[in-house]
């Protein structure tokens, strides 16, 4: 039973916008919930620049946590949130103001911890950042 | 290994380079150590970085951690390295709620060529350690690029 239109059908609205969802420009655009899998479109802006022009690293790192960890979301059928344990990011290539792609998905999901791992694709379509995280499922406080 | 907080640091945060990053995170650096090569930081999040939660966001702290790390090598070595990060690894021990945040950032080793890092983030009474991180970056002379680049 997989959605794919809208992207985020079923998501209660606090998960669909928050001030950080729009500050991210994050959109998403395919999503698989029983794989777990989660793509999104997330605005590079440049506010997130660092001194060299480009985005700094740590502003990648939270588009991969917030489309990561909504691939988890949506795989408990948003009665779950997973904060992060631990998280791991290696940069690949430098990304540049625009529109990047973020995948997310579950590499293993228990009863209790779900291992995930993200891809961000900078604007010329280059795999610019590969990440891992180990997470714990908490139920979803009342928003 | 003394922290300064005199007109060396203010020199020293005078020779950075304006980054949009660290100013939409409200970075200051409150502290050196040229000889340690430490350095404190201090931040403060606004709504914009915290989850539906209300905690901020773990991308963003991760960022205030690259930071400070990126700052400690900079002191070891000068401003006259371009020095981006390879790998970056955090765990996240407590939540970290919308305050201001203090972070030092140490270098571990110094190669040649790259550098192992450290940070540890705290909360606003500078004291409960909320996330720690390691990061490997690597250094290239941006004489070098230049040159590349020519």
């Amino acid at each position: 039973m997989s959605t794919t239109t809208p992207a985020s059908a079923g998501a209660p609205p606090g998960i669909q916008s928050s001030a950080m969802f729009e500050y991210l420009g994050r959109d998403v655009v395919e999503m698989d919930a029983v794989k777990g899998y989660v793509k999104a479109i997330c605005q590079a802006r440049p506010e997130f620049c660092n001194p060299g022009g480009v985005i700094q690293g740590g502003f990648l790192t939270a588009m991969l946590d917030d489309v990561m960890s909504f691939a988890a979301v949506a795989h408990s059928g948003f009665t779950k949130v997973v904060p992060t344990l631990d998280f791991k990011a290696s940069f690949l290539a430098p990304v540049a103001v625009g529109d990047v792609t973020v995948e997310g998905s579950i590499v293993k999901s228990g009863r209790s911890i779900a291992y995930l791992e993200g891809k961000l694709y900078n604007s010329k379509g280059e795999l610019a950042v590969i990440a891992s995280a180990t997470t714990q499922y908490a139920d979803m406080p009342k928003l | 290994m003394t922290w300064i907080t005199d007109e060396q640091l203010t020199t020293f945060v005078e020779s950075r380079p304006f980054s949009p990053a660290a100013e939409e995170l409200a970075r200051k650096i409150i502290a050196i150590d040229p000889s340690g090569h430490r350095a404190r930081l201090s931040f403060e999040p606004g709504k914009n970085h915290c989850n539906p939660m209300g905690s901020v966001q773990g991308g963003f702290l991760m960022a205030m951690l690259d930071e400070a790390m990126i700052e400690a090598v900079i002191l070891a070595t000068g401003a006259e390295f371009y020095i981006p990060t390879l790998t970056i690894e955090a765990r996240f021990l407590r939540p970290a709620r919308l305050e201001k945040l203090f972070v030092e950032g140490r270098v571990m080793r110094l190669g040649r060529r790259s550098a192992f890092l450290e940070a540890d983030l705290y909360g606003a009474d500078g004291k409960k350690r909320l996330v720690t991180a390691r990061s490997t970056v690597t250094m290239t002379s941006w004489a070098a690029i230049a040159q590349k680049s020519a």
